[in-house]
């Protein structure tokens, strides 16, 4: 039983835990002006 | 501008392209790019920005009603248009399930030449780069 409720438990972090790589990976400008 | 944006909390690298007229941001492994600031300095810089893009990875969330989010870290989330890819997202607002996407977050105001930015506009959601 107790087996059962820590698989549960473990399977219910993954699901609710945040991505391990988030965040902004790139950012693009179209500039104006530019020499 | 390349050393100038090159300064700024973040940035490990920035690519510029005379011919073209783009800019390429990457950030370092372990810091967190500022959009606004980007946009600011590059004004500041003395060009026009116009039109920002974002690659970016996170989880959806709910925000205010029949809206969502993508939030990238514990502090910051950035607001999503509504749009016909957005559908795609809403099912997974609330899951904690990965997402990537790439989505333009700026775009100079139409009719004006040197327009100081306005700030940041919602996440207009380009493509779906992974769904988890």
């Amino acid at each position: 039983m107790l087996t059962i409720r820590l698989v549960l438990a473990a399977a219910l972090a993954a699901t609710l835990a945040p991505p391990l790589f988030a965040g902004i990976d790139r950012i693009d400008l179209r500039v104006e002006g530019m020499t | 501008m390349q050393q100038h944006l090159g300064r700024l909390e973040g940035v490990a690298k920035v690519e510029v392209s005379l011919l073209n007229g783009s800019v390429t941001i990457l950030p370092r492994t372990d810091a967190k790019l500022d959009p606004g600031r980007i946009l600011t300095a590059t004004y500041d810089s003395g060009v026009t920005v116009a039109e920002m893009t974002l690659s970016a990875s996170g989880w959806i969330e709910k925000a205010d009603v029949g809206s969502i989010a993508l939030r990238i870290d514990g502090d910051r989330s950035f607001p999503i248009a509504p749009s016909a890819l957005v559908r795609e997202l809403e099912p997974l607002a609330g899951t904690g399930r990965a997402v990537a996407v790439r989505a333009r977050i700026y775009r100079k105001p139409a009719g004006k030449k040197t327009p100081k930015p306005a700030g940041l506009l919602p996440l207009e959601i380009l493509e779906i780069l992974k769904k988890e």
